[in-house]
């Protein structure tokens, strides 16, 4: 069974582009939330292997969505999405739980490498 | 470990570590809640730890040790920064200072026991910042440290870990995060370069280093570390290996500095200078031939060669340009403890820290500055009582000011206090015998302040521990005239005092005039002259008792060189003589020459001035032919229409 992961960002074209990456790379894409607020009601619904988290959502930060999810799962496997210069937001996210994180624009091997750090 | 060897090395850089600490505490003292002054206090401390531990200096390394945990705790917010805890470091500090520059001159060292124990008390868990001064009694072992936890289990292995990463990756800083964090699930990690809250920053090197205590060995480490991602190197190592190299600066810092600056000896570089100033006096000999010899081809070579001796003059004094903030950073501190000790409160401000001038003239002119900045806050300011009295705020301010104004070196100390009570000089002045009451009464206010820098002429009622007795300005304006510099005092009764020092940019090399007084060459520093001109009989009229010279539309004191010197004229025209027109600061005169002889560049040889006789004179230098001449001191001319009344 391959892999299920929650896409979280406020972009459709984000949303697309990491979904046609990872559904080429054999994931399920199963569910996508387009609010922090949403991202975690969506987690607790899905339960899904892997959460791409934008830092900066509507409603609901991502550093607060993966808050808010790790206080439900400490396991949660989330990599972070972030853009250049968001530095210090991407370590509060680490220091919240986050396992690792890639920065836009997204190169799909760097992608890839990323999700199975957090997955192994 | 060569000792010897290191040892010079391993004090310049440790005094360089212990002025930045200072300075950052003074810093903190100003803006307790301040951050930079604490990193840079906490990577002093860091570095300075790592060095002693080199050398084999272990009180330094462990008194050092303990005021970096202090720091440790105050960096992460933990204990807040009050008055106490500035005392405390600023006497590590002082221990610091003494357990380095004693364990370089070979003596065994122990740190302060007591000291250590307030440093743990301060960084203990539970100790409130206020009256943990006093617990020497706490026994906490070491600050806990975030890092540290979970404690290294006994026998584990120590290790040094540095990582590499791979220059595509993008925020190289959250990635050194997250290597921390794995590191984390493996044991302790302490000493972590660059500091865990620099790691935020951009533009940071891609380079992370921290000590690691583990019970795994190195091969199961190297999996759970590689394992971040964008790792190009990971290097492990035990840590007793790498101590020495691992605890010093930032490896990427170091080595660029490296590329640039080379470490010179500064008896090399004066040695250097010494030779400049003997090629620019040879310089000036060939000068001199090739006008004779009428060679094109010659004086074609002599032409080229001049110049090139002019820009390496130019670029080796440029060498020992230092900034002011080298001598000056050691102020604050000085200041601080001079107004502590008076019950004053000063602030004190340093403007134009960094202006460069010549390291030899720096060096010269310390200790001046601190009599001149003692005797400001000592008899300058009043107490804050006084102050609130006559209607000022209660802190009163000393200003230290560097500049440069073309050739010369410009440093004031001003402060806004009581000034100078001019009756009191004047009353002094009667009272030694020097002046009728009459005479000091008709005194201009430059005279008057002129008086202050005669030898004994103290009017300070008390003597204080902080400004000793009456040897002060007297003292400060010989030291001055010997660098061929100048003290001009201005003041004004309740509002403050200035003192000026003006001095030639370099001691070394002075451009002077060259006159003949007598028989014999003088020599005035080029800096004071303001013209020369043929002298005209004419233009000479007393007034009050004292002879004058018209210039243009203004009136100077006039002082015959001869009468100066005590020479005669070796029956010269007395119409055919010249007059050099004298300046300092706000003073002018005309000093009569028999002849002016053109301008030099000289090499002033150190002269001991301190024999009254020898008062007029700055320096002695030897002229292209070989022979002696002497430096007329200006400031000592100038002062001269003063002086007659003696």
């Amino acid at each position: 069974m391959s892999p299920t992961v929650l896409i979280c960002d406020d972009a459709i074209f984000m949303r697309t582009m990491l979904g046609d990456i990872l559904t080429q790379a054999g994931f399920t894409i199963v569910g996508e939330a387009e609010t922090g607020l949403e991202a975690v009601q969506k987690y607790r619904e899905l339960k899904p292997d892997l959460v791409t988290m934008d830092i900066v959502m509507p409603d609901m930060g991502g550093i607060d969505a993966v808050r808010e999810i790790i206080k439900e799962d400490p396991n949660a496997r989330i990599l972070m999405c972030s853009a250049m210069g968001q530095q210090a937001l991407v370590i509060e996210a680490i220091q919240a739980g986050a396992r690792d994180f890639v920065v836009k624009p997204f190169q799909p091997s760097r992608v890839l490498e990323a999700v199975q750090r957090v997955l192994s | 470990m060569d000792r010897a060897r290191y040892g010079e090395l391993f004090l310049a850089e440790a005094r360089e570590h212990l002025a930045a600490v200072n300075d950052a505490l003074l810093h903190l003292e100003r803006e307790p809640s301040a951050r930079e002054p604490v990193v840079a206090l906490f990577r002093a401390m860091h570095t300075l730890k790592g060095m002693a531990a080199a050398m084999g200096f272990d009180a330094v390394a462990s008194l050092a040790h303990e005021a970096e945990n202090l720091l440790e705790r105050i960096r992460r917010g933990e204990r807040a920064v009050d008055a106490g805890l500035i005392d405390l470091l600023l006497r590590a500090a002082d221990a610091l200072e003494d357990g380095v520059e004693r364990s370089v001159a070979g003596e065994e060292v122990s740190a302060p026991a007591e000291l250590l124990e307030d440093l743990r008390a301060w960084a203990a868990p539970s100790a409130g910042p206020a009256g943990a001064g006093k617990t020497t009694k706490a026994k906490a072992r070491r600050s806990p440290r975030g890092d540290d936890q979970p404690t290294t289990p006994p026998g584990a292995g120590r290790w040094w870990v540095e990582a590499e990463f791979d220059p595509a990756s993008p925020l190289p800083g959250a990635r050194a995060f997250l290597l921390l964090r794995q590191a984390r699930t493996l044991g302790s990690v302490r000493d972590l370069d660059p500091p865990e809250d620099q790691l935020t920053q951009e533009g940071l090197g891609r380079r992370v280093r921290f000590r690691l205590d583990t019970a795994m060995p190195a091969d199961q480490i190297r999996p759970v570390l590689a394992s971040v991602g964008d790792v190009v190197r990971l290097e492990i190592r035990p840590a007793d290996e790498a101590l020495g190299v691992a605890s010093g600066p930032d490896p990427l810092r170091v080595e660029a500095l490296r590329a640039r600056t080379v470490r010179v000896d500064v008896r090399a570089l004066d040695a250097l200078v010494d030779q400049v100033g003997e090629l620019v006096l040879a310089r000036d000999r060939l000068r001199q031939l090739t006008a004779t010899r009428g060679d094109p081809e010659f004086e074609e070579v002599a032409h080229r060669l001049d110049r090139l001796v002019s820009d390496l003059q130019d670029q080796t004094l440029r060498l020992r340009a230092v900034p002011v903030a080298t001598v000056f950073d050691r102020f604050p501190r000085l200041v601080r403890e001079a107004a502590r000790a008076l019950g004053k409160q000063v602030r004190f401000e340093i403007e134009g820290r960094d202006i460069e001038l010549d390291r030899s003239l720096l060096d010269e002119l310390a200790d001046p500055l601190v009599h001149l900045l003692r005797n400001a806050v000592d008899h300058g300011v009043e107490p804050p009582e006084e102050r609130v009295a006559r209607g000022k705020p209660p802190m009163a301010t000393v200003v230290l000011r560097a500049a440069r104004e073309r050739s010369q070196a410009v440093i004031q100390v001003r402060d806004d206090g009581r000034g100078i009570q001019r009756e009191r000089v004047r009353a002094r002045a009667v009272e030694l015998g020097l002046m009728s009451p009459e005479e000091a009464a008709a005194l201009t206010p430059a005279e008057l302040y002129a008086l202050l820098l005669r030898p004994g002429f103290s009017t300070a009622e008390r003597v204080t521990d902080v400004s000793g007795r009456g040897v002060g300005l007297d003292v400060v304006a010989t030291r001055l005239r010997a660098l061929g510099g100048t003290l001009e005092i201005d003041s004004r009764e309740g509002e403050g005092t200035t003192f000026t020092l003006r001095l030639p940019l370099t001691l070394a090399i002075l451009p002077a005039l060259l006159v003949r007084i007598g028989a014999d060459v003088y020599l005035l520093p080029v800096v004071h002259v303001l013209e020369a001109l043929e002298h005209d009989p004419q233009t000479v009229a007393f007034v009050g008792g004292r002879p004058m010279v018209a210039v243009r539309d203004a009136w100077l004191p006039l002082v015959d060189g001869r009468a100066l010197l005590g020479v005669d004229g070796n029956g010269a025209n007395a119409s055919a003589r010249s007059l050099v027109i004298l300046e300092s600061g706000e003073q002018r005169l005309g000093l009569l020459v028999d002849d002016v002889l053109g301008q030099r560049e000289v090499v002033v040889k150190s002269f001991d001035a301190t024999v009254d006789t020898l008062r007029l004179f700055a320096g002695a230098t030897i002229l292209s032919r070989g022979e002696p001449a002497l430096i007329l001191d200006a400031g000592a001319v100038l002062a001269a229409p003063v002086r007659r009344s003696t």
